[in-house]
């Protein structure tokens, strides 16, 4: 019988077995790319709201404050989906026939709630609260992202464990001064000395525990 | 590949192969067993990204729909005739703005603190019953924090100065027009009516009882006192009793803005 692998192939079948190890690892990679990716995550993804709400509109070009919908987001863990009533605070007058409007006045009429399609969802094993980081000089942009120039809202940010360690490790690169919480613009820059200092700054203004105890397992899953 | 079949035999072996006796060996061999175990390890790493039962987990939390009650909702109304936790009403002066009846009258102010602000004036007749006091003492941080709010909630409609000229009502809302501030009736109505429109609404304007809660609604009205006297010609400023600049617990908002 003709041989159908010449010697040289022992040479192959030894790079394979190394090239194993290799493809291990790329195939690991893979998987973390892909779990980090939108489509695991949701990032990026538009989804279709019952009403073609724009925070564009409103934020953007109206210039109506987040905590005029989003009341208890300085005070409680959720930030709060404004009721029926409050759209109905302006669109009694504005875009009074509209047929875009139709559920929000149905709605207002049965008193059946709203059903908006939830955009953010951490699991339920993970604890989150507002309060205390918009307390603490995080903004909204950080987490949301240009939230004003969405007409439909999408997911900025992974909301991974890793993304929200990267920030409870060094906070100090994230923080901004009080007025600048709903500042949509502001970015942090860390480049110059002079700019670290300010995030050093801020960090001990705002009394921001080390990040041992940011970092502790049960701060987030409690 | 995965299949795990026996080590070859004779037959099988190929040139350079040494020849060995073999001791019983199990039936998948080690490097195999590796691989198998890795695979099925990277599979399992597949599924994380399954939703699983500890993700949703069934219980109430803010806003979230709940199949439990009929109408759906996990946040629960009051039942009828009850008062929550810190929602006593009693202080009708504090959570009303209506004057309480002589002889139950709550004093809200601390005792040492300055004396309440009186801002009676002449239209003080067209509503009797609101108050003429703010509850408590007015000082800067009262100020800032209404001129917070103020912004938040009113500007988009009264406009940043209280000239009625927001940007809602620039867009449309203004079948009436958002009221000026700067106009006699109201720069001496009692406090207390502004409490009310804000509160119970007044005609157009809607009411903000559910986005701001008592105390915020008393500081804003100090902002708009402010705002009101940052517009008013200096002669009458001067005259107003309400809110003198330096007058008694109220700041002058010169400084402020
Ligand atoms: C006029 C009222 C209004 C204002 C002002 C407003 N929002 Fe919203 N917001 C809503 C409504 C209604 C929803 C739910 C519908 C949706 O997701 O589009 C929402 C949804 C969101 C969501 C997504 C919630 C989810 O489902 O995960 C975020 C994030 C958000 N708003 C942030 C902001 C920020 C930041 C601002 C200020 C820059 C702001 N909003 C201002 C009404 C408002
Ligand atoms: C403070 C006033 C205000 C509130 C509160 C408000 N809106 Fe609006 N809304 C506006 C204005 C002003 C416009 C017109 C926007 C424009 O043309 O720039 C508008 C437009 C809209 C439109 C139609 C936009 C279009 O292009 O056809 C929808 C839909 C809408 N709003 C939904 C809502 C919903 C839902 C809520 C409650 C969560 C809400 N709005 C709360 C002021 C408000
Ligand atoms: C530290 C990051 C962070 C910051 C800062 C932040 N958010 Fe969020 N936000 C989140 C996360 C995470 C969720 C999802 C919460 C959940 O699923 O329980 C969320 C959810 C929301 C929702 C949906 C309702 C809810 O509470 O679940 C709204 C609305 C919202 N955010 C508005 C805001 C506004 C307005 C601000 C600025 C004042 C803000 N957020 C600042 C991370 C943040
Ligand atoms: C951009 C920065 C940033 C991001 C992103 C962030 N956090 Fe935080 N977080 C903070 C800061 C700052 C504090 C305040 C720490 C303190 O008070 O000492 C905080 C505090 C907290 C606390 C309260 C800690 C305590 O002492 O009880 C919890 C819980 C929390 N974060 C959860 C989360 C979760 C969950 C995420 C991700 C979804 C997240 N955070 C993302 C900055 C961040
Ligand atoms: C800053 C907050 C925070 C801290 C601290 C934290 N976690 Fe998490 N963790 C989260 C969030 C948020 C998620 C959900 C991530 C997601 O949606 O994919 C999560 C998810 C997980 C998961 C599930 C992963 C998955 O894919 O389902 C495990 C396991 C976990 N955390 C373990 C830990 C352990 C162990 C520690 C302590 C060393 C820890 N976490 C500390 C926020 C935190
Ligand atoms: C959605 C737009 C809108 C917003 C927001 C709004 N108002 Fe008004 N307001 C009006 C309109 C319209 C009127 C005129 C009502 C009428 O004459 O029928 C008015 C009238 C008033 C009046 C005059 C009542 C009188 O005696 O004539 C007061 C006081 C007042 N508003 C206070 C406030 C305060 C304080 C806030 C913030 C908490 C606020 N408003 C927010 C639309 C608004």
């Amino acid at each position: 019988m003709p041989q159908i692998f010449r010697h040289s192939t022992n040479y192959l079948a030894r790079a394979t077995i190394y090239g194993a190890v290799f493809i291990l690892f790329a195939a690991l990679w893979v998987t973390a790319e892909i779990t980090r990716s939108g489509w695991n995550t949701g990032q990026w993804i538009e989804r279709q709201q019952p009403i073609q709400f724009s925070h564009k509109h409103h934020v953007g070009d109206d210039g109506i404050d987040c905590r005029y919908c989003h009341t208890s987001v300085e005070t409680a863990a959720s930030a709060g989906i404004p009721s029926t009533a409050v759209c109905m605070n302006c669109h009694k007058q504005i875009w009074a026939d509209s047929p875009y409007l139709e559920p929000v006045r149905a709605s207002f009429k049965t008193g059946k709630p709203l059903e908006w399609i939830r955009v953010h969802d951490l699991p339920d094993f993970a604890y989150f609260n507002h309060a205390i980081h918009v307390n603490k000089g995080v903004g909204c942009s950080t987490c949301h992202g240009r939230i004003d120039q969405m007409p439909v809202v999408s997911q900025a940010t992974s909301l991974q464990m890793e993304w929200c360690l990267e920030c409870h490790r060094s906070p100090e690169n994230f923080v901004r001064p009080k007025d600048k919480i709903f500042d949509m613009e502001w970015r942090p820059r860390n480049s110059t000395k002079q700019e670290i200092a300010e995030g050093l700054d801020l960090k001990k203004k705002y009394h921001i525990q080390e990040p041992a105890v940011l970092t502790s397992c049960s701060t987030c899953h409690r | 590949m995965l299949s795990c079949r026996k080590t070859p035999d004779a037959e099988t072996r190929r040139h350079g192969d040494t020849e060995k006796s073999f001791s019983p060996r199990p039936r998948f061999p080690a490097s195999r067993r590796l691989l198998c175990l890795l695979l099925t390890a990277y599979c399992l790493l597949l599924t994380s990204a399954c939703r699983r039962d500890m993700q949703d987990q069934p219980k109430a939390k803010a806003f979230r729909e709940n199949s439990f009650f009929r109408d759906g909702l996990s946040s629960r109304p009051l039942v009828p005739g009850t008062v929550p936790r810190g929602y006593l009403r009693a202080d009708r002066e504090f959570y009303f703005g209506k004057k309480s009846n002589a002889g139950t009258t709550a004093q809200p102010v601390p005792p040492g603190a300055a004396t309440p602000v009186s801002t009676t004036g002449a239209s003080a007749a067209l509503y009797p019953d609101d108050v003429e006091t703010f509850p408590f003492p007015i000082t800067k941080e009262v100020l800032d924090r209404g001129q917070q709010r103020y912004d938040i909630f009113c500007s988009v409609c009264h406009g940043a100065t209280g000239d009625g000229d927001g940007m809602i009502a620039r867009r449309g809302f203004n079948k009436p027009l958002p009221a000026s501030y700067h106009q006699d009736r109201l720069r001496q109505a009692p406090v207390g009516h502004f409490f009310d429109a804000m509160t119970n609404g007044w005609g157009a304007m809607p009411s903000y009882a559910s986005q701001i809660p008592v105390e915020d609604r008393w500081k804003i009205i100090a902002y708009i006192r402010a705002l009101q006297l940052s517009q008013m010609p200096a002669a009458q400023a001067a005259q107003t009793p309400s809110i003198k600049p330096g007058g008694q617990g109220v700041r002058a908002p010169g400084g402020k803005k």
